[in-house]
C-alpha cells in the first residue's frame, strides 16, 4: 500500500472576506462561512473563532483536542473515515496537510478539564502546539445536552473545522512530498530476511466518558486488538475522544503524526523489519485487560514478531495493561520496549508507574508529569485561565493574582506524549 | 452474574442494585474491596482510574463478582498496588471536593462500561459476615 503526504508549509493565518490558501503559504479564513458550517449541528448555540500565533503572549485554556487540517486529493475516502466522511480505507492515495497549522478546540465539558497551550515563554517549550499557527475553536452547546452529547459536539466540530480548512489545500502543489510505502509482512520478510522483525503495539484509552478513542468511527471499547497497516493511522483512522489528562493525552494531531510509526518507517529495511501496528484498547475490567493483552501478544506471535515497541496512553489502571503486555511478550520470547511517562512525584523519586514487572527491562521515559513549572502571565487568554484549578496538574492556588500559573507538567497539552510527538528530551549527567 | 458494587457514591447507589455502600472516602472503598477480595469476591473492575485527575475524585465505585473463591495472586497484587498508589497521590494533594457533582456523575458514567455484565443481573443478598 502506497500513501503520499503532501505538505504545504503554512506561514501565515488570518481572517478575511474569502477563504483561500495563497502560494506564499498564507491561509485566509472567512470566519462567518466557517461558523455557518459548524452551526449546521443544531446542538451548537455559538461558535467563537480566534487565531493564536507562535511567539504571542497568548494562553489557550482549557484545550480539548488539536487537529492538523488535511484533505484527501487522490484515492479512497477523505477526512476521518467513519467520522467526518463516509467509511473508506485510509492510508492509500494522496493526502495534503496544512503543515504548521492546527485546529484547537476549547471549552468546558464537565468541571474537570483538559490542558494549556502557551504560545510563548516557559510553557511554549513544553508543548509542540506552541509552534503551530492555531485556529482556536470555542464551541458553546445548546442548553440541556448531556456531557456525552456535549463531548461529541465539541469533538465533531473540531474534526469538521479541520476538514473545512484542509479543503483549501485540495488543488495546491505541496512544498514537500513524503511517500509511505509498505507491502505485506511476507514481502518484507522475504526482502530483509536478516533484519529483526518488529511490531508496534499502540494502546488506546477506551474506558467511557472523556476517556475514549475512536477507530474508523468505532468506539475502541468495542474492539479486540487488531492489526493495522501503519498508513491507516497516519491517514486518519484514529481520533481522540479523551479529555482528562493533558500531558499524556494523544491528540488527534499526534495520532496523524505518530512519531513511533514514522521512526519505524525510517528504520525499516535498514535496522529492522517493521511488521505493522496492533491497536489495543485499554479497558476497565481486569478480564478485559487480560483478554486484550493475550490477543495483542497472540497477534504479535502469529505475524512472527521478534521485538515489540509498546506505547501507553494514560496513567493508573492502564499501567496494568502496559506491564501485562510486556510480561506476556517476554514470556513468548518477544523482546519488549515500553514507552511511557512517569508520575514520580514532584522530586521525581517515587515509583513512576502503578505496577511493575521484572520483564520491563527496556523502558523509555517521556518525562515526569509531576514536574513543577511556572508560567508567566499572558497578555491574552483564549478560554478561561481560572480553569487551571480544574486541570489535571493544576490546583486551587495555581493561578496567582498577576496571572502567573504554577502547575505540574501534567497540565500542558502533549507535554509527555507517550507516542513520542513532543518537546521534552533526556539529558545525561 | 452475581455482582456487587462497592461504592461511596450516592448517585450510583440510587441507580444500581447490589450495592455495598461505604460511608467514607475512596480509601475506605478500596480497603472494603480489599477485605471482600479475601472473603470470596473477585475484582471485575480495576480499582484505579485511567487518568491522574480522577485520583483526586472523592468518589469511586468498584465492581466485584460474588462467589469468586480464593483470591488469586494477580488480583491481590492489583488491589494492594492500587491502595498504595492511591495513598501516595493523596499525600501530595488532597481530594478535589469542588466538583463534587461532576465527579459523582463521571464515576456513574464510567460504570457504563460494565453494562453488559450487570444489566439483567439478579439482585442478591449483599450482607457480608
Amino acid at each position: 500500500m502506497k500513501w503520499e503526504l503532501g505538505k504545504i508549509w503554512i506561514k501565515e493565518l488570518q481572517f478575511g472576506p474569502d477563504s483561500k490558501l495563497d502560494k506564499d503559504g498564507t491561509v485566509t479564513l472567512d470566519k462567518a462561512a466557517l461558523i455557518e458550517k459548524l452551526m449546521e449541528d443544531r446542538r451548537i448555540a455559538a461558535v467563537g473563532l480566534e487565531i493564536a500565533k507562535p511567539g504571542e503572549r497568548t494562553r489557550i485554556i482549557p484545550v480539548k483536542d488539536v487537529i492538523e487540517p488535511r484533505v484527501k486529493v487522490k484515492g479512497e475516502g477523505g477526512g476521518f473515515p467513519g467520522v467526518t466522511h463516509k467509511i473508506a480505507k485510509a492510508g492509500s492515495g494522496r493526502t495534503h496537510a496544512l503543515s504548521g497549522m492546527a485546529v484547537v478546540t476549547i471549552g468546558d465539558i464537565v468541571g474537570i478539564q483538559e490542558g494549556i497551550i502557551d504560545m510563548w515563554g516557559e510553557g511554549a517549550r513544553y508543548t509542540p502546539f506552541s509552534r503551530t499557527l492555531n485556529l482556536v475553536v470555542d464551541i458553546k452547546p445548546v442548553q440541556g445536552l448531556t456531557p456525552h452529547e456535549h463531548e461529541e459536539v465539541v469533538r465533531l466540530a473540531g474534526l469538521k473545522a479541520s476538514a473545512w480548512v484542509g479543503a483549501l489545500a485540495k488543488d495546491c502543489e505541496p512544498d514537500e512530498l513524503e511517500v509511505f510505502e509498505w507491502g505485506s509482512i511476507a514481502e518484507c520478510v522475504r526482502k530483509y530476511p536478516e533484519l529483526p522483525k518488529v511490531v508496534y503495539i499502540e494502546m488506546l484509552i477506551s474506558q467511557g466518558l472523556l476517556h475514549d478513542t475512536y477507530v474508523y468511527g468505532i468506539d475502541a471499547k468495542q474492539m479486540l486488538p487488531t492489526l493495522f497497516h501503519p498508513n491507516e493511522i497516519l491517514d486518519g483512522a484514529v481520533v481522540s475522544g479523551n479529555c482528562v489528562a493533558a500531558c499524556d493525552k494523544i491528540t488527534t494531531y499526534q495520532h496523524l503524526n505518530n512519531s513511533v510509526i514514522r521512526e519505524l518507517y525510517n528504520k525499516h529495511g535498514k535496522e529492522l523489519n517493521f511488521l505493522g501496528v496492533i491497536l489495543t484498547p485499554e479497558l476497565v475490567t481486569l478480564e478485559g485487560k487480560i483478554r486484550s493483552a493475550n490477543h495483542a501478544v497472540n497477534l504479535a506471535l502469529l505475524i512472527g514478531a521478534e521485538g515489540a515497541i509498546v506505547t501507553e496512553e494514560g496513567y493508573g489502571n492502564t499501567d496494568t495493561d502496559l506491564l501485562m503486555i510486556c510480561r506476556k511478550l517476554e514470556e513468548q520470547g518477544i523482546k519488549a520496549v515500553l514507552i511511557t511517562d512517569e508520575c514520580a512525584g514532584r522530586d521525581g523519586s517515587s515509583q513512576p508507574l502503578a505496577d511493575t514487572t521484572p520483564e520491563a527491562k527496556a523502558v523509555v521515559s517521556t518525562g515526569n508529569v509531576s514536574h513543577l513549572i511556572s508560567l508567566e502571565p499572558a497578555d491574552r487568554v483564549l478560554g478561561n485561565d481560572k480553569a487551571i484549578a480544574n486541570l489535571s496538574g493544576g490546583y486551587d492556588e495555581s493561578l496567582l493574582a498577576d496571572g502567573t500559573i504554577r502547575c505540574e507538567l501534567n497540565a500542558i497539552i502533549g507535554s509527555t506524549s507517550e507516542i513520542g510527538y513532543f518537546n521534552v528530551t533526556t539529558k545525561l549527567y | 452474574m452475581n455482582y456487587l458494587i462497592v461504592t461511596n457514591n450516592n448517585l450510583v447507589a440510587k441507580q444500581h442494585k447490589n450495592i455495598r455502600f461505604v460511608t467514607g472516602t475512596v480509601d475506605s472503598v478500596l480497603t472494603e474491596a480489599r477485605d471482600l477480595l479475601h472473603r470470596g469476591y473477585g475484582l471485575i473492575s480495576h480499582p484505579l482510574p485511567a487518568s491522574l485527575k480522577l485520583f483526586y475524585s472523592p468518589y469511586r465505585s468498584i465492581l466485584m463478582k460474588a462467589g469468586y473463591g480464593n483470591p488469586d495472586a494477580f488480583q491481590v497484587e492489583v488491589m494492594e498496588n492500587s491502595i498504595r498508589l492511591h495513598r501516595k497521590h493523596l499525600e501530595e494533594r488532597g481530594t478535589d471536593c469542588r466538583h463534587d457533582g461532576d465527579y459523582q456523575y463521571l464515576d456513574l458514567e464510567l460504570l457504563k462500561a460494565y453494562d453488559s455484565l450487570i444489566s439483567g443481573g439478579e439482585a442478591h443478598e449483599v450482607g457480608i459476615g
